[in-house]
């Protein structure tokens, strides 16, 4: 139990854990009058963006003289973030009358997620939140149209298109499976 | 100074950003269709409308400024060096000054390259340039520079991981709330005081090319990014805590002179671009300098238009351009005397053929005799089938057609059957009455208060 408090506190947990429904419930209220898939796909980034800064410790190096394996801890950390704003989004729109399905959530989640594992990996954990917020920027603002259009705005495709998914689910594979292994840049 | 800046833009992020921001904005302009592309409003297709997409685009690009701002304000804290330096004679003004000018310098030069890309289409295109696009550009460098000042401000101030995904959030949510809020260049005001909604760093897209923001827009909008980039620069300088406090001083300064000045209603936010909206003539058919190369086209169906109102007791002596934006929200100006039209309404599938393209000769003539010359009440046309049909019905008893108006493909469902029994209804009385009920008709359409339709079957209006 030492040890997990010692990494919580070396990944920003606690502020994580205090700032992310903090900002949710924020943005909820905000957007509640007209809460469509745009402002569900804002909140999810954000919760993924902010958890996603403990992506990296203190010192990269001094973990890796760990005596256990980073593998499996690394992937937990990447996954529990994946669920925890998942879930945080999907309790906090039962309070409103429209609701964003589970299925969206749980495609954006993945990818957004997986964007957040290779931005940990090019940029250092500090730098996690980049892509991911990169991404919804560029899906909100992409109108629809060609398949272009589609490519960039996936995050807000129709749950029934399988482009999106195997995108999302592309960038979930890449993402988890380069950070589980390389860990974040020191 | 000069080598200085050499390696903090090699240290920095400064190249990167704008790299990011050419590169997002390009993808953005050329890959995606959007009203970008379309219109006579569209990017780099003449200068005031391409300056002003150029700064929607920091709808995207902004929070990306922001959030680059903020992982440079913190560097020094999150490589631990924050005591050394503060234990060398150097001011930290210096090092402050020159983390600030390369960043800014990376946002500028992103900001710039995305501007003379469009430009150099307008010159490709051949656009017209004109100085009121100067203002654009100046308040979109100015925006970007807040942008800038604010990370570097409060990345410094609050040296923690989460402060930049925080803040580039913020600034994320607070470009598209004020988006979505604002009241969209019409008369009906949005969500949020008008005023509020221009405080954004982002612009409302263009919605003609004729139109640019007022110089109450202007100066408020001046005000407040001044303000920011105040408040920001303080804050990546000072070091005292009541310093940092004197820091709110500039952008709460800036928040009040904006507050004062910039428009209370959406009606005021733009005004003709003087230069661009100036009248060129072909007789009595004129158009904007900015669409002289149209008048050739329009010229000749405008006079036979003009010619066939003629019949009318009171009828329009000219054709002018109207220098109106697209907005379907808000009803279009009239005027007795003129018959308006806008070169992007005449944009359509083209009659007897799959294409879209600008209507001409003939088909062009029978566009402007729609409603005897005048716009429609209702914005959005193909949503009210009587005003439709009877706008129709007019333009081809005017035009002397021996048969009604042909049916369009994708046509609104009811508007064929409405046309068929006005064209009868009307085509049964004798020739006097036909014109009386056309010229009650075009009153209407004038005043916007009646059913031009029930005017042209003869019923009370």
């Amino acid at each position: 139990m030492r040890w997990l408090g010692l990494y919580a506190r070396s990944r920003y947990v606690p502020v994580a854990v205090a700032a992310v429904p903090l900002s949710i419930v924020l943005l909820w209220w905000l957007g509640e009058s007209f809460w469509v898939p745009e402002f569900a796909v804002l909140t999810l980034t954000m919760a993924i963006a902010i958890a996603a800064i403990g992506l990296g410790g203190q010192d990269v190096d001094l973990d890796r003289t760990a005596g256990f394996g980073w593998l499996s801890r690394r992937l937990a950390h990447l996954l529990l973030i994946g669920v925890l704003a998942g879930l945080a989004l999907l309790a906090v729109q039962q309070l409103g009358d429209v609701r964003v399905d589970v299925s969206m959530v749980v495609r954006d989640g993945a990818g957004l997620l997986g964007l957040a594992g290779v931005a940990a990996v090019l940029f250092g954990g500090q730098f996690g939140w980049t892509l991911p917020l990169g991404m919804a920027v560029i899906a909100l603002s992409t109108p629809e149209g060609l398949t272009v259009n589609d490519v960039m705005r996936w995050p807000m495709m129709s749950t029934d298109d399988a482009l999106s998914w195997w995108l999302a689910g592309a960038l979930f594979v890449l993402g988890t499976g380069w950070y589980t292994v390389t860990g974040a840049r020191r | 100074m000069v080598n200085a800046l050499r390696t903090e833009l090699r240290r920095t992020i400064a190249l990167w950003l704008a790299v990011l921001m050419a590169a997002v904005g390009l993808v953005f302009f050329f890959s995606f269709t959007g009203p970008w592309r379309r219109d006579s409003s569209a990017w780099g297709l003449d200068a005031p409308a391409t300056a002003q997409w150029t700064r929607y685009l920091l709808l995207l690009v902004w929070p990306m400024v922001v959030g680059a701002g903020a992982i440079q304000g913190m560097r020094d804290s999150r490589s631990g060096v924050s005591e050394l330096f503060a234990s060398t004679s150097r001011p930290a003004g210096h090092r402050a000054l020159t983390l600030g000018l390369t960043t800014g310098i990376g946002a500028v030069v992103g900001y710039l390259v995305l501007l003379a890309v469009g430009f150099v289409q307008v010159a490709v295109n051949g656009g017209m340039f004109t100085l009121a696009s100067l203002m654009p550009v100046v308040l979109g460098l100015l925006a970007v520079l807040a942008g800038v000042a604010i990370g570097l401000g409060v990345g410094r101030l609050l040296p923690h991981p989460v402060t930049a995904p925080a803040l580039a959030v913020l600034a994320l949510v607070a470009v598209m709330f004020l988006e979505v809020s604002s009241g969209h260049g019409g008369d009906a005001d949005g969500l949020l005081p008008n005023w509020v909604a221009l405080l954004s760093a982002a612009q409302e897209q263009p919605r003609s090319a004729f139109l640019v923001p007022s110089a109450a827009v202007d100066t408020g909008q001046f005000l407040w990014f001044a303000g920011l980039i105040g408040t920001g620069l303080l804050l990546l300088v000072m070091r005292s805590a009541r310093a940092r406090l004197l820091a709110v001083l500039p952008v709460v300064a800036g928040l009040v002179g904006a507050a004062v000045v910039l428009p209370a209603s959406a009606a005021d936010n733009l005004t003709p671009d003087k230069a661009a909206s100036e009248l060129v003539c072909d007789g009595s058919v004129c158009v904007e300098k900015l669409h002289e190369d149209w008048l050739p086209t329009l010229a000749g169906p405008a006079k036979e238009a003009l010619r066939l109102l003629e019949k009318l007791p009171q009828h329009p002596v000219r054709v002018e351009e109207s220098t109106e934006g697209n907005n379907t929200t808000v009803t279009p100006r009239r005027d007795p005397e003129l018959v308006l039209v806008k070169k992007d309404d005449t944009y359509t599938i083209l009659p007897g053929t799959q294409q879209a393209g600008y209507l001409t000769g003939h088909d062009l003539t029978m566009a402007l005799l729609k409603g005897a010359g005048t716009p429609p009440c209702e914005g959005l046309s193909y949503s009210h089938p009587e005003e439709e049909a009877a706008r129709r019905v007019m333009a081809y008893w005017l035009a002397g057609s021996a048969t009604p108006p042909p049916l369009h493909e994708h046509e609104y469902k009811q508007v064929p059957g409405l046309m068929q029994s006005a064209w009868t209804a009307l085509h049964a009385q004798p020739e006097p009455e036909q014109l009386a009920r056309v010229a009650a008709a075009r009153q209407l359409q004038l005043s916007c208060q009646g059913d031009p339709l029930t005017a042209l079957l003869g019923g009370a209006h």
